[in-house]
């Protein structure tokens, strides 16, 4: 002898369009917290999506040394020791030596200048390294070949260019056999590399190749940007660390003054700050949905303050408690469950429209994400529609009549 | 007390007390009322403004609980039940009618008339039938479809009879039926009371006008919360 669901669903509708500005007013609190969260989030999951993706186009089972000792986890230098001391070529090729575990080791120096050939010229990145990078990077040669040891070996003067770099300079034109100038120094074009595009802020495209000692010259430096190397396998990472920091601390007079990370490392480290991001990010989309709840509470004691008559009406004709306390609840979840669906809507359109306007904005939406905005949307509706059913449901049927 | 002879008793009040404690304050609405009524009875329940009338009215009517004193109605006592059991007996034993009529603004008479038999679980073919016989029993079935404000004030209490009377109460309360209404809609309603009395429908209005109290056919008079006259009208 209970209400049904159906009846109790109708009461709640016809109270709602019976004020539909000021339930659709309500409702928009929920429509925004519910939109803000699905599209903060999914630019949180986008981000963590395209990291992921990025680390792992790096190649696989990377390690990379870099000079001076930093901690990825916060914390400070300790005093005195803050003069980075330098990793070198020589560095570099001891490990190739030594370090078993590792297949590729590559020296790498990082510089840019003005690059021209005849009356075109545009500023590239200048990256010297060693034909070991190829394969550690899965990068490959579209036109003519990459540079080999020997010309590391003999610091001759040619360069591979970017994808973007060749059509700058070279347009259609063959580039192979011609030359560039950088600094003065004329290096002959040997290669052209596939298009590749950006990853993490770095664009090989954009990029000239040149052996590293060539590089080093060019810069009048000894230093090396870093080293990158891979280990054979993947459950060596470990052991292939402990070997690195073994080999260059005796070289460094037992000094670890030098980094190694993993491409895990990094992977967690980056996700890791997205997760940070992601949950702050959603954090702000729940207080604005928790605002929106406020909102709907505020309506529905509005609501029962003005309902007071009939809340005794219906008690007086037999209504009990639970029958009050339904119908208002029901008014609540409805209006939080409408918002939600609308939120969800907004949402998900936005997050969809979003990559399309902004080229680097990925964002990711999930069947779970949606799932849950509605469970939370109806979580918020019960939430903050109790009191006010509460409040409808305990009142006097005599006091309830007699309200004017 | 008046014999009733072998008549079936539908209510029994013995030493009925109903005191409101206001703060230190203790107003004392009943005291010590004691009367019976038989089933298809027409009581009148007169007194001046705060003689106790409308407490009266409202634990007849199952809305209060007395302080003191027992009410049986159909041999059962009520001041032992909880607010759910009290609630369902508001629902099928007693049909309220409200001297401002108590319908809901935003629904139509039908609807109004069909709201007591959501709380008893009918299905919805069941309550437009019902109530569509009922709106008929008060003459109002071409109004149906009206809203409240579309309705004049007898219209709209004779809807509010209708709603009484859809779940076949064991008893009618009308508290200052006639109030806002004019004298011929007044009329009216209290012919409609007489003829659903005449049907067998026990019927106690509670009034403070001598010309409503002359329709019924016993008189219970309250003066200071005390029942100062029992008889059967002038």
């Amino acid at each position: 002898m209970t209400v049904d669901l159906r009846e109790t669903v109708t009461l709640a509708l016809e109270a709602l369009a019976a004020n539909r500005i000021r339930s659709a007013l309500t409702m928009l609190g929920v429509v925004m917290g519910v939109a803000a969260v699905i599209i903060l989030v999914s630019l949180g999951a986008g981000a963590r999506t395209y990291i992921t993706s990025e680390i792992t186009n790096l190649g696989t089972n990377l390690l990379i040394v870099t000079p001076g000792k930093t901690q990825l986890h916060g914390g400070l230098h300790p005093p005195g020791e803050d003069t980075v001391r330098k990793l070198t070529y020589e560095d570099a090729q001891t490990l190739k030596r030594r370090a078993t575990l590792l297949k590729e080791t590559v020296p790498i120096v990082l510089g840019s200048g003005r690059m021209k050939s005849g009356n075109t010229s545009r500023d590239t990145s200048v990256v010297g390294v060693t034909p070991e990078y190829l394969p550690a990077r899965n990068l490959r040669v579209a036109l003519g070949s990459f540079f080999s040891q020997e010309d590391v070996e003999a610091r001759r003067p040619v360069a591979v260019l970017g994808h973007k770099v060749r059509l700058d300079l070279f347009g259609v034109d063959n580039p192979l056999g011609r030359f560039v100038t950088l600094a003065d120094a004329r290096y002959r074009v040997i290669g052209v590399m596939e298009p590749k595009g950006m990853s993490l802020g770095f664009d090989i495209d954009n990029t000239a190749f040149v052996p590293v000692r060539s590089a080093q010259e060019l810069f009048a430096t000894d230093r090396l940007f870093e080293i990158l190397t891979s280990v054979r396998s993947a459950d060596g990472i470990e052991q292939a660390t402990a070997q690195i920091r073994e080999i260059l601390m005796r070289r460094h007079g037992n000094r670890e003054d030098f980094t190694i990370v993993s491409q895990g490392a990094m992977l967690d480290v980056l996700t890791n700050v997205v997760n940070i991001l992601t949950a702050a990010l959603a954090g702000i989309g729940g207080i604005s949905l928790f605002v929106g709840g406020i909102g709907i509470m505020n309506i529905m004691l509005v609501a029962v303050r003005e309902r007071t008559r009939e809340i005794g009406i219906r008690k007086a004709v037999g209504a009990r408690r639970r029958d009050i306390l339904g119908q208002f609840l029901a008014e609540a979840v409805a209006l939080s469950l409408m918002g939600g669906t609308i939120g969800i809507l907004l949402g998900v359109g936005t997050a969809r429209l979003l990559p399309a306007l902004f080229a680097y904005v990925p964002t990711e939406v999930s069947a779970a994400m949606v799932a849950l905005a509605f469970l939370f949307s109806a979580a918020v509706g019960v939430f903050f529609g109790v009191y006010p059913a509460r409040r409808a449901a305990n009142l006097d049927p005599i006091v309830a009549l007699r309200y004017e | 007390m008046p014999d009733h002879g072998t008549e079936v008793e539908l209510i029994r009040v013995e030493g009925l007390n109903r005191v409101y404690a206001q703060g230190p304050i203790r107003v004392a609405a009943l005291r010590d009322v004691s009367f019976s009524v038989p089933r298809r009875a027409f009581v009148a329940i007169c007194g001046p403004s705060g003689s106790g009338k409308s407490t009266l009215l409202n634990i007849l009517g199952c809305l209060d609980r007395p302080t003191g004193g027992r009410y049986l109605l159909e041999d059962v006592d009520v001041g032992a039940m909880n607010d759910d059991a009290l609630a369902s007996l508001r629902n099928i034993r007693i049909g309220f009618v409200f001297q401002s009529f108590h319908l809901l603004p935003r629904l139509t008479a039908q609807r109004n008339v069909e709201m007591p038999m959501i709380y008893c679980g009918l299905s919805r073919a069941e309550r437009a039938r019902r109530a569509a016989g009922a709106l008929g029993a008060v003459g109002l079935l071409h109004r149906a479809a009206h809203r409240p404000s579309e309705l004049s004030g007898g219209e709209q209490q004779r809807v509010a009879i209708a709603r009484a009377l859809v779940n076949d109460p064991a008893l009618l309360l009308a508290d200052e039926p006639t109030g806002n209404l004019d004298t011929r809609a007044g009329e009216e309603v209290m012919d409609l009371f007489a003829e659903l009395n005449g049907r067998g429908v026990t019927v106690s209005v509670v009034t403070h006008n001598p010309r409503v109290a002359a329709r019924a056919r016993r008189i219970l008079a309250l003066e200071d919360g005390r029942l100062v006259a029992d008889g059967p009208a002038a």
